[in-house]
């Protein structure tokens, strides 16, 4: 505890030299002494908090307390009950549509968040700030394969015979129907709305080639680290530090779907001023690409590829030189349709 | 019914040279015993004195260190408990209390895959043997704890047992009760001809049951014999002190005088009837506290002592008194209806005495 | 499995009355049925009236009807069932070599059980997937001593569930088991010897339904514990093993279904209850 008494006793200082500066606006609510960011766990909390929270405190003289993971139902309770706990919470693009549906979030306050600096869609989002993109992509162990004929999109992962082993998918309908649609042939741009029928005659024949229906994010890199499979889907930040490495692990790009990662002030909050602050910081470029080199996913503002290697595009779903082969989720259409498909799904799995 | 001519014969039983150690302590050092078939023999003693080990000894519980047991012709001394055919009576019943009173007398007929309705049969009659006919469905926990050790006896003649071992049976029940169960299990034995070892450390039981007693101290057997003889004549003072009451006195024989010899004990010159015990050695004299008489004035007696009343205790047909001639303390009994008895009080003034031949000598 | 006294024991009354007698023992129960009000009752009502929300039960009537519920709930009363066998057959001849060691040796032993109930359910589910594992230790042996050239599927599928289930829930039926066996009274197994029982039918007729109320106990918790199951058999099972609190997971998280999500956990619920009633009616085995 020792520690702590040093770090508050600047930021208080922090706080009260930010208080007095000439630029302080006076129409400015007054500072709380802390706020708190709800956030997806793991790695990317950790480089969050050093990269954006840092900046952030440093910035404002205002504590970022964390907690994780994100938690749509209890997000969604929260606001129920008026008992607002979190003041900005992470949420993923199709809960981000349903929140906004249901009146989760505070509307972005566009004097305070730049969001004109972001390419559209981005830009003419309301309630929540896209501040970085994921995908879910192909993976592959490299001693699958002979060298140089490594699978290189979702038919090759149909590809039984051409590319032998088992494979891994998530439990979920969510990207699995997408992939078995670019499969059968459907262009990245004209997957929606989605052929279900479609899909699932096409998953039908994968099915019995996948060993395990993943459930959390990390497992996909731990099946391929055991060998228990030589493809699988997955979240790229989750292949990221293997591939930079080159530690046996890589992706194949066309194909992966983009999602933007999604940040949202939670409505109610007593501190929405100053969450709009931190939607701000999450904007700036080069945090953007700080984030980016330490954890996979890339920020949503363009300027931010200024900052990171060209040699380092390959790495990163929306680099200039993946973007023409990725495609992009289709939040509303999920938002729309995910129960009864995702109900399907379940049904289709248990089927013998 | 179970009756003698369907019976299966009851057997001898034979120890010989019994021993049995629990690490440095000697349980059971070198026992020898038969017991006739169909005799009633009862091991008596204190708590540590062996009679327990020697009863698990013979049922298979135990392994003797040396020694063998027949049970008739048959060496069992290495067979399991379930192969020797043996009835065993529990102190704490043993009754499997998942079972109700019919399938637990049932058991030993059942392991032994007896035909179901000469199950049903036998168990009938056994029941009716110790008076529980009718109480088939009850479970024991609904019993009183002499049904339940009835439920234990007939479930141990059950499967006609070439020999019936009770191991304090009686311990856990009240004095009444107790008296019943002791006469019904005399009955049964006798009825049913039974080879039984009974284990007691209750000296009045063992005097009421036993064709004979065997008196246990410290793993051997000090004396064997029937109850009278045990009684009247024991040949240790270990015997002696432990059944029944008695005055003791030990001393040096310092004279003989035809039949007679003359103990010298506290401060006493004891006439005791002994024709075999030689002049010079020493002798414990006993007498038993019925054997001392109150003297009127002039009657003559072999032995007398002037005492006076100390405690009186009330036996019911007979009271005990508590004299002190001196600094010795003596015991007699007396019959109330005796006269001159009924008038004498704590207090008074007494004079006793006894004959000659009513002293038991004990050699050393 | 209640414990009969016998009959001529007196009656407790006397002893309770001494303890302070009528509202006494209630007031020392206060706290717990406060807790137990605050944290069990509360939260079901809350469940009930989520359930029927919309005023109809159109949700209990899917519960209840739809093909892929009912798979998924008869998925997991089949694995629950199996795994209490699995716990039952593996168990109780541990509670009994538990009850013929010294003191010292039944320490260790009772360490050896509870050390792995105070370990992660995820760290123990993870080393089964070290063990199991196409690449894992007991493939890798096999390949190594020549006896497979492919690795054998024994990860991912139902009995690496059913392992994995049974290796978290063990304890929980020794334990129960153990109490009940060191409490059965060694003078009656001898009394069997005696009447001339073999080991076998000592066992079978005597031990066994003396130790009966244990193994219900023992079975019926592991039973109803291993009902609400969820990351073993997602990690284990390879995602094809469905068990009913994964599918209340889903609707709760992530298809926010909670009306559904709470009748499904209602019908769980009553099962659950059903199950506990007919267990404490089943008779021990009769001599």
């Amino acid at each position: 505890m020792t520690g702590t008494t040093p770090t508050r006793l600047a930021l208080a200082l922090a706080g009260l030299i930010a208080a007095l500066a000439p630029g302080a606006s006076a129409q400015e609510p007054p500072k709380p002494r802390q706020i708190v960011v709800n956030v997806a766990g793991g790695d990317t909390l950790a480089a969050t908090r050093r990269i954006f929270f840092a900046e952030y405190e440093k910035r404002y003289g205002i504590r970022v307390v964390d907690s994780s993971p994100t938690n749509f139902a209890k997000l969604r309770a929260m606001v129920e009950s008026g008992n607002i706990e979190w003041t900005v919470t992470e949420i993923g693009g199709e809960d981000a549509v349903r929140g906004q549906r249901m009146n989760l979030f505070e509307p972005i306050d566009r004097t305070v968040v730049p969001m004109d600096e972001l390419p559209s869609p981005a830009r003419d989002r309301k309630v929540t700030l896209a501040r970085g993109v994921y995908s879910t992509v192909l993976a592959y162990r490299k001693d699958a394969f002979k060298p140089g004929a490594y699978p290189t999109g979702w038919k090759d992962f149909w590809d039984v015979k051409g590319f032998p082993g088992p494979r891994s998918m998530r439990n979920r309908a969510i990207d699995n129907l997408e992939f078995a649609l670019i499969a059968d042939g459907v262009p990245v741009d004209k997957l929606y709305p989605l052929d279900v029928d479609r899909a699932f005659k096409k998953l039908d024949e994968i099915k019995p080639h996948v060993a395990v229906w993943w459930s959390t994010g990390q497992q996909p890199a731990q099946l391929l680290i055991d060998r228990e499979v030589v493809m699988t889907t997955g979240w790229n930040g989750r292949f990221y530090k293997m591939q930079r490495e080159e530690a046996g692990v890589d992706v194949a790009w066309p194909g992966a779907m983009v999602k933007v990662g999604t940040f949202g002030v939670v409505k109610g909050t007593a501190n929405a001023y100053w969450g709009q602050k931190l939607l701000a910081v999450f904007l700036e470029p080069k945090l953007q690409a700080a984030y980016a080199e330490a954890v996979g996913y890339p920020g949503t503002n363009p300027k931010g590829w200024e900052f990171i290697d060209k040699a380092a595009f390959k790495y990163f779903p929306t680099s200039p030189d993946n973007l023409p082969y990725v495609g992009w989720t289709n939040d509303e259409w999920w938002a729309d349709n995910g129960a009864a498909v995702e109900e399907r799904f379940s049904r289709w799995l248990l089927a013998r | 019914m179970v009756t003698a001519p369907s019976r299966r014969p009851s057997l001898p039983l034979r120890l010989t040279g019994i021993g049995k150690r629990f690490g440095a302590v000697v349980a059971v050092g070198g026992v020898d015993l038969t017991v006739e078939a169909g005799e009633f023999v009862t091991l008596l003693g204190p708590s540590g004195s062996g009679k327990t080990t020697l009863l698990k000894v013979v049922a298979g519980f135990e392994a003797p260190d040396r020694g063998t047991v027949h049970i008739g012709a048959t060496d069992v001394t290495r067979m399991p408990p379930g192969r020797r055919n043996i009835g065993m009576v529990f102190q704490n019943y043993a009754l499997f209390p998942h079972m109700t009173v019919a399938r637990n007398v049932a058991f030993p007929l059942s392991v032994r895959h007896v035909a179901r309705e000469e199950i049903g049969r036998r168990v009938a009659a056994a029941l009716a043997l110790v008076e529980l006919g009718g109480y088939d469905e009850r479970l024991p926990a609904q019993l009183s704890g002499g049904q339940q050790q009835r439920v234990a006896l007939s479930r141990a003649v059950v499967f006609d047992p070439g020999l019936q071992l009770l191991d304090e049976p009686f311990g856990a029940l009240d004095r009444r009760l107790r008296q019943q169960l002791q006469e019904e299990v005399r009955r049964l034995q006798r009825r049913l001809g039974l080879t039984a070892v009974f284990v007691t450390h209750d000296q009045e039981e063992a005097l009421l049951l036993s064709d004979r007693i065997a008196v246990m101290n410290q793993g051997a057997i000090e004396q064997i014999g029937p109850p009278h003889e045990i009684y009247a004549r024991p040949r240790t003072v270990f015997a002696a002190g432990f059944i029944g009451e008695s005055n003791l006195w030990s001393g040096p024989v310092t004279a003989r005088d035809g039949a007679d010899v003359t103990i010298a004990a506290d401060g006493m010159n004891l006439r005791a009837r002994a024709p075999a015990v030689a002049s010079g050695g020493s002798a414990t004299a006993m007498v038993r506290p019925e054997r001392v008489r109150l003297l009127g004035g002039a009657e003559p007696a072999d032995n007398r002592v002037s005492a006076r009343v100390e405690e009186i205790s009330y036996l019911g047909q007979t009271q005990k008194y508590l004299l002190a001639a001196g600094s010795r303390r003596l015991t007699a009994v007396w019959d109330l209806t005796a006269a001159p008895v009924g008038s004498i009080a704590v207090g008074a003034c007494v004079t006793v005495g006894w004959s000659a031949a009513d002293v038991h000598l004990i050699a050393g | 499995m209640s414990i009969s006294l016998p009959a001529d024991e007196p009656p407790r009354a006397g002893i309770a009355a001494r303890l302070g007698g009528g509202a006494g023992p209630f007031v020392l129960g206060l706290p717990a049925l406060v807790f137990l009000l605050l944290l069990f009752v509360g939260p079901v009502l809350r469940l009930l009236v989520l359930s029927v929300e919309g005023g109809d039960l159109a949700a209990y009537e899917k519960a209840v009807t739809d093909g892929l519920y009912l798979t998924v709930f008869w998925e997991t009363f089949r694995i629950a069932a199996i795994v209490t066998a699995a716990s039952i057959v593996l168990g109780y001849p541990v509670a009994y070599w538990l009850t013929t060691v010294s003191r010292t040796t039944a320490a260790i032993g009772f360490a050896c059980i509870l050390v792995p109930l105070m370990t992660s359910v995820l760290v123990r589910t993870y080393a089964w997937m070290v063990i199991l594992g196409r690449n894992g230790i007991i493939n890798r042996a096999l390949r190594d001593w020549g006896l497979i050239d492919a690795p054998l599927p024994l990860l991912h599928n139902l009995p690496s569930v059913v392992i994995g289930m049974t290796h978290v829930l063990l304890p929980m039926f020794i334990l129960p088991v153990y109490s009940v066996m060191v409490r059965v009274d060694r003078e009656l197994l001898r009394a069997a010897d005696g009447l001339g029982a073999s080991g076998g039918q000592i066992f079978a007729r005597v031990y066994f339904p003396l130790t009966w109320p244990g193994v219900l106990a023992g079975g019926t918790l592991v039973f109803i514990v291993a009902l609400g199951f969820y990351i073993t058999p997602a990690l284990l099972g390879g995602g094809r093993i469905i068990m009913i609190a994964n599918v209340i997971e889903n609707q709760v998280q992530t298809l926010l279904d909670w009306r559904f999500a709470s009748a499904l956990s209602m019908v769980l619920l009553l099962a659950t209850l059903a199950i506990q009633a007919a267990s404490s009616r089943v008779q021990a085995p009769r001599g």
